[in-house]
C-alpha cells in the first residue's frame, strides 16, 4: 500500500485532524494496539538500565537518578527538571516526574496512582544530619473519583549502624505500615528505597548525582 | 481508592516487608436471573454497594433476560431490563415451545428499607417490572441476614409472579389490565393478589465460589403453559464463580427441569482502572528570585514572542492559546480546553505554563477558559502561591483560588489566532436498541467534520456520515399514531442520506451582560431538521441553578440529507432549568413544545461523579396522547456517560455514552441542535472547577 493509502487507512480506524484531541485519540488507539503486538519490543530490565549508568552519568550534566519499580521489573533515569525551594523535580524521556526533597520523595507524577503531595516533616533535615527521629508524615493520592485521600502515619527514623550509614524508616497507621531505606554515603544519601503506594508498591532509587 | 479498600498483599522488597490492612473483601451481593441483588431466581434483602453498576446476561432457553442494575444511592437501586420470552410463553398459548423470542423492558426498582446491623436482617421492598406489560411484575418484602461469615439467609413475602406459587392468602384483587400503552407505572396492581413466601440460603465455599439453594414462589404458568418449562419442584440451586475484576459466572438448575446459565458484570464508577490517571507529568513550577520579581524593566522594550513562547507551553498541555494581556503585575490569559475533563487540571496546567513563561514581575494571572469565544469564567490566582503551594495539598490552592464571571475581564484575542480552520476524520459507531425484532442494532462508519472560525465567536460547521456496515437502517418504520412522524422515520434518513450531511451551522455567540451568554444557529441543524435556533442561558458563576431559553423554528429535512425540506415545519422551544445539587445529583427540567407540536415537559435526574461518570434518567411527559405515541406511553429512557480518560487513564475529554431509550418516537422528542450552552458553560463555574480541584496539580 501506498503511503497515503496507509495514512487514510489509519484515518477511517482511529481518527485524524488537525486538531490536538483527535489525534490524542488516535495514538491512544494506537499505542493500545502496540500493546496487543507479541512482536513489540520488550521494555528494558532493570539489570539492562543499570548498565547504562556509565553513559547517562557521563551525557547528563547535574543531578541524576534512576528510579527502579522492582515490582515490574522497569526503571528509567530522571534529570533535574526544575527547583522549587527545597524540592527537586527530576523528569524522564517518557514524561514522568519524581519529586525529591532532599532524597525523599514527595511527589510523583505520570506513575499511576500518584503521590500528588506529601508532608514528610522533620525527615529530609534528620537524614541531613545522619540522625534518628520521629515525626509525622502524611501521603496523598487520588481517589478513582478524583478526589484527595490523605494517608497520616507516624513514623521514625533510626541508624542500623553504628557508623549511620544506614536508615530505616518505619511508617505506620492502625491499616498499613512500610520501611523505607536510606543508605548514606559521603554525607549524603546515595540509594533509597521507598513506598510510592497501592498500586506500584516500593521504588527504588538511586541517587547517582 | 481510599486506605480502607486496598486489598491485604504481603511484599517483600529487598530485606523490607510489609504487611498490608486486613479488611474483609467488599463482595457485593449475588445477582439473581433478574438482574437485581437475588439467590437464583429470588431477590434478597441485600444492596449493592453505592454507585455499583451491574450488567447481567443470563436466562434459559426460552427465557433471556439482560439487565443494569444501579445502586444509585447507598438505599434505592433501580433495574432496566430487556428479556425476550418465547412467543408461546409470552403470550400463553398451550403447546410446544416456539423457539422465537419475544422482547419487552421492564424497570424496577428497590429501596433497602433497614441497612443490617449485627440483630437485624437487611430488609428491602422491591418493585419489579412495575411500569411494563406486567408478565414479569411482583412486589416483594425481603429480608437477608449473613448469619455466619460464609452463610446469609433470606425470608421473603411476594406478590403477582412472586405470590404466585402456594400462595398463603391474598390481598384484594390484582388487576390484569396494562395501563396506557405499557410504560405506565401499574400503581393500581402493587401489592394486590396472592401472597406467598420464598426463601434461601447462600453458602460462600471459598472466596470465588458461592453456592445458592432457594424455595421459589413463582408459579411460571405462562411458561408452564407454553410448555417451555416443567416445574417439577418449587426448588432452585445456583453456583457462581467470581474471577478478578468484577466478573461472574453462573450456572443454575432450576425447578428440576432447566439448566440456566449467566454472566455478571460488576463495575463502579468510583473505582477507576487507574486512579489519578498516566497523562504525563506537567512541567514543574519555577521559582522566582527576589530581584526578578522586582525588576519591571522588561516593559520598556518588551522581549517579542512571550505571547508565542505561552502559545507553545499550552500546545504542550494540549491547550489552545487565544490571546494574551499583559501589563507589569498581571496577565490575562484566555485560552480553550479540548484535552482536559476536570476543568482545574486544565487551569493547573495553564497556570504552570504562565508561571515559567511570563515575565517575573508578573504577579497577578487572570486565566480565562473560553469555549466558541464564550468567555466561561476569570479564574484569579496568585504566581507566589502557584510556586508555593505546588507541593501542598490542592485544598490550600482552591482555597486561594477566586472564581468569577468574565464579562468584564479583559479580551485579548491574538491577530493570529483567527480566522481558524480545522477538520477531523473520525470512525463512529452509532447503536438503536430495544427494537422488537433485534435487541441491538448497530452502525459503524465515519464521519468527517470541519470547521470555520472567522472570528473568535462565530464559527460556520458541519459533517458528512458515510456508513460502512451495519444494520441500523432496517429498523422497521413505525409511523402509527397521530402525530406528525418527526423521528420515527429515521430509517429513511440513514437509508437515502447515505452519504449524508449530518449538519452545517453558521453560529455566534455572545456574552451580552454578567451573568448572561447567547447563542444563535442557522441551517441545517441535525439530520432531520433545518432553520434557526436561538438561545439564552442565565449561569452565575457561583450559582448551583441555570435558567435558560431556547427558540427554534424549523424544518424537516428530506431524507436523502442533502439541501432539501419537506413540507413539515414547527416552532419549538424549551424554558430549561438545570440545577446541581452539588452532593453528586443533578437535576434538569426542559418545558415547552417539542418537535411534533406536543406540549409538555421533560424530566432529568442524573448520579454525576467527579471523574465525568454520569448515571441518568429522563421521562417526557406532553399532551400527547398515549395512543399518539404508541408502544411505551411516553418517551424516557437512561444515559450512561463513561468517561474515556477513566477507562484509559490518558487525559481526554471525550465519552463513550449509551443512549438506552426505547427506540424514539414522536412524541417528546426534542431538536438536536448542537453548542447548547448549559453543558459548555458549566464545565469552569464555581462548583465544577472545586470539585476537580483534586487535578490542579497533576
Amino acid at each position: 500500500m501506498t503511503r497515503k493509502g496507509t495514512a487514510l487507512l489509519l484515518c477511517l480506524l482511529a481518527g485524524c485532524g488537525s486538531t490536538g484531541d483527535v489525534n490524542a485519540r488516535r495514538d491512544l488507539f494506537l499505542s493500545g494496539l502496540e500493546a496487543l503486538d507479541p512482536r513489540a519490543p520488550e521494555p528494558l530490565t532493570i539489570a539492562e538500565v543499570r548498565s547504562f549508568i556509565p553513559t547517562a552519568l557521563e551525557r547528563v550534566e547535574g543531578g541524576l537518578v534512576l528510579v527502579e519499580q522492582p515490582d515490574a521489573d522497569r526503571a528509567e533515569f530522571f534529570s533535574v527538571a526544575g527547583r522549587n525551594g527545597s524540592i527537586v523535580t527530576y523528569g524522564s524521556d517518557s514524561q514522568t516526574t519524581i519529586a525529591l526533597d532532599g532524597p525523599v520523595m514527595v511527589a510523583t507524577r505520570g506513575f499511576g496512582d500518584d503521590i500528588m503531595s506529601a508532608d514528610v516533616d522533620v525527615l529530609p533535615e534528620l537524614l541531613a544530619a545522619r540522625q534518628g527521629g520521629s515525626y509525622s508524615r502524611v501521603l496523598r493520592y487520588l481517589d478513582g473519583e478524583d478526589r484527595t485521600t490523605s494517608i497520616r502515619l507516624d513514623c521514625n527514623l533510626r541508624p542500623t549502624d553504628p557508623a549511620n550509614s544506614n536508615f530505616i524508616e518505619y511508617c505506620g497507621t492502625a491499616e498499613l505500615e512500610f520501611r523505607n531505606v536510606y543508605q548514606v554515603d559521603g554525607g549524603r544519601v546515595v540509594l533509597s528505597v521507598q513506598w510510592h503506594g497501592p498500586l506500584n508498591g516500593y521504588l527504588t532509587i538511586n541517587h547517582l548525582r | 481508592m481510599g486506605a480502607d479498600g486496598w486489598p491485604r498483599r504481603v511484599l517483600l522488597v529487598g530485606a523490607v516487608l510489609v504487611a498490608w490492612p486486613v479488611h474483609a473483601q467488599e463482595r457485593g451481593p449475588g445477582y439473581s436471573l433478574y438482574g437485581t441483588p437475588g439467590l437464583v431466581d429470588m431477590p434478597t434483602g441485600f444492596a449493592a454497594p453505592d454507585a455499583d453498576l451491574a450488567t447481567t446476561i443470563g436466562g434459559f432457553r426460552g427465557d433471556l433476560r439482560t439487565t443494569l442494575t444501579f445502586q444509585v444511592t447507598p438505599r434505592i437501586s433501580g433495574s432496566y431490563r430487556y428479556a425476550g420470552l418465547d412467543e408461546n410463553t409470552y403470550t400463553p398459548t398451550l403447546g410446544r415451545p416456539s423457539d422465537r423470542l419475544v422482547f419487552d423492558r421492564s424497570f424496577d426498582l428497590r429501596l433497602l428499607v433497614l441497612p443490617e446491623t449485627e440483630l437485624r436482617p437487611a430488609i428491602t421492598v422491591g418493585l419489579q417490572d412495575l411500569a411494563g406489560t406486567g408478565k414479569l411484575s411482583s412486589e416483594y418484602i425481603v429480608a437477608s441476614k449473613q448469619l455466619t461469615r460464609v452463610m446469609d439467609v433470606t425470608v421473603g413475602l411476594g406478590w403477582g409472579r412472586l405470590g404466585s406459587y402456594n400462595s398463603i392468602g391474598s390481598t384484594g384483587t390484582r388487576s390484569q389490565d396494562t395501563l396506557g400503552e405499557g410504560g405506565v407505572p401499574s400503581y393500581d396492581q402493587w401489592f394486590r393478589g396472592d401472597v406467598a413466601l420464598f426463601g434461601g440460603i447462600g453458602l460462600q465455599l471459598s472466596e470465588r465460589v458461592r453456592a445458592e439453594l432457594e424455595y421459589s414462589s413463582d408459579a411460571y404458568a405462562d411458561a408452564v403453559a407454553g410448555g417451555e418449562l416443567d416445574r417439577r419442584t418449587p426448588w432452585n440451586a445456583g453456583l457462581e464463580y467470581r474471577f478478578d475484576g468484577g466478573t461472574r459466572l453462573s450456572v443454575m438448575a432450576l425447578h428440576g427441569d432447566k439448566v440456566a446459565a449467566q454472566l455478571t458484570f460488576v463495575t463502579n464508577p468510583k473505582a477507576a482502572p487507574l486512579a489519578g490517571g498516566r497523562e504525563e507529568a506537567p512541567l514543574p513550577v519555577i521559582r522566582r528570585t527576589p530581584e526578578a520579581i522586582a525588576d519591571t524593566s522588561w516593559t520598556e522594550a518588551p522581549a517579542p514572542g512571550i505571547a508565542d513562547a505561552l502559545a507553545a507551553a499550552l500546545g504542550r498541555d494540549g491547550l489552545v492559546f487565544e490571546g494574551l494581556d499583559l501589563s507589569p503585575r498581571k496577565a490575562t490569559l484566555r485560552f480553550e480546553n479540548p484535552r482536559f475533563g476536570a476543568p482545574a487540571q486544565a487551569l493547573g496546567r495553564a497556570a504552570r505554563s504562565m508561571a515559567r513563561v511570563l515575565p517575573a514581575s508578573v504577579e497577578v494571572f487572570e486565566l480565562v477558559p473560553v469555549s466558541d469565544g464564550l468567555a466561561l469564567s476569570t479564574v484569579t490566582l496568585r504566581r507566589s502561591d502557584v510556586e508555593d503551594f505546588e507541593f501542598r495539598d490542592a485544598d490550600a490552592m482552591n482555597a486561594r483560588v477566586a472564581v468569577q464571571d468574565a464579562a468584564a475581564t479583559a479580551r485579548p484575542i491574538a491577530e493570529t489566532r483567527y480566522p481558524a480552520f480545522s477538520w477531523s476524520l473520525e470512525p463512529y459507531v452509532q447503536t438503536g436498541f430495544f427494537d422488537p425484532d433485534r435487541p441491538i442494532r448497530l452502525d459503524l462508519g465515519v464521519r468527517a467534520r470541519a470547521a470555520f472560525r472567522p472570528t473568535a465567536n462565530t464559527k460556520i460547521a458541519g459533517a458528512v456520515v458515510k456508513r460502512i456496515a451495519g444494520n441500523l437502517a432496517d429498523t422497521p418504520a413505525d409511523n402509527s399514531g397521530d402525530l406528525p412522524p418527526v423521528r420515527t422515520n429515521f430509517p429513511s434518513y440513514l437509508t437515502d442520506g447515505d452519504p449524508g450531511m449530518e449538519y452545517l451551522t453558521a453560529a455566534v455567540f455572545s456574552r451580552p451582560a454578567p451573568d448572561i451568554y447567547a447563542r444563535g444557529t442557522v441551517g441545517y441543524l441535525e439530520s432531520m431538521f433545518g432553520g434557526v435556533s436561538a438561545e439564552v442561558l442565565w449561569k452565575p458563576v457561583d450559582s448551583r441553578l441555570g435558567i435558560g431559553l431556547e427558540l427554534n423554528r424549523v424544518r424537516q429535512r428530506d431524507f436523502d440529507r442533502r439541501f432539501g425540506f419537506q413540507d413539515y415545519e414547527v416552532t419549538t422551544g424549551h424554558l430549561s432549568a438545570y440545577y446541581d445539587f452539588g452532593t453528586g445529583i443533578y437535576g434538569q427540567i426542559d418545558a415547552g413544545r417539542y418537535l411534533a407540536g406536543d406540549e409538555g415537559a421533560t424530566f432529568t435526574l442524573a448520579r454525576e461523579f467527579n471523574n465525568g461518570w454520569q448515571v441518568s434518567a429522563f421521562a417526557t411527559f406532553t399532551d400527547a396522547s398515549a395512543e399518539d405515541f404508541g408502544e411505551g406511553s411516553f418517551d424516557k429512557g437512561i444515559l450512561l456517560r463513561i468517561p474515556t480518560s477513566w477507562v484509559a487513564g490518558q487525559a481526554d475529554r471525550s465519552s463513550f455514552n449509551l443512549d438506552l431509550r426505547p427506540i424514539q418516537r414522536n412524541g417528546g422528542a426534542r431538536l438536536n441542535v448542537r453548542d447548547r450552552l448549559y453543558p459548555k458553560v458549566r464545565d469552569f463555574h464555581r462548583a465544577r472547577v472545586d470539585d476537580s480541584f483534586g487535578r490542579f496539580w497533576r
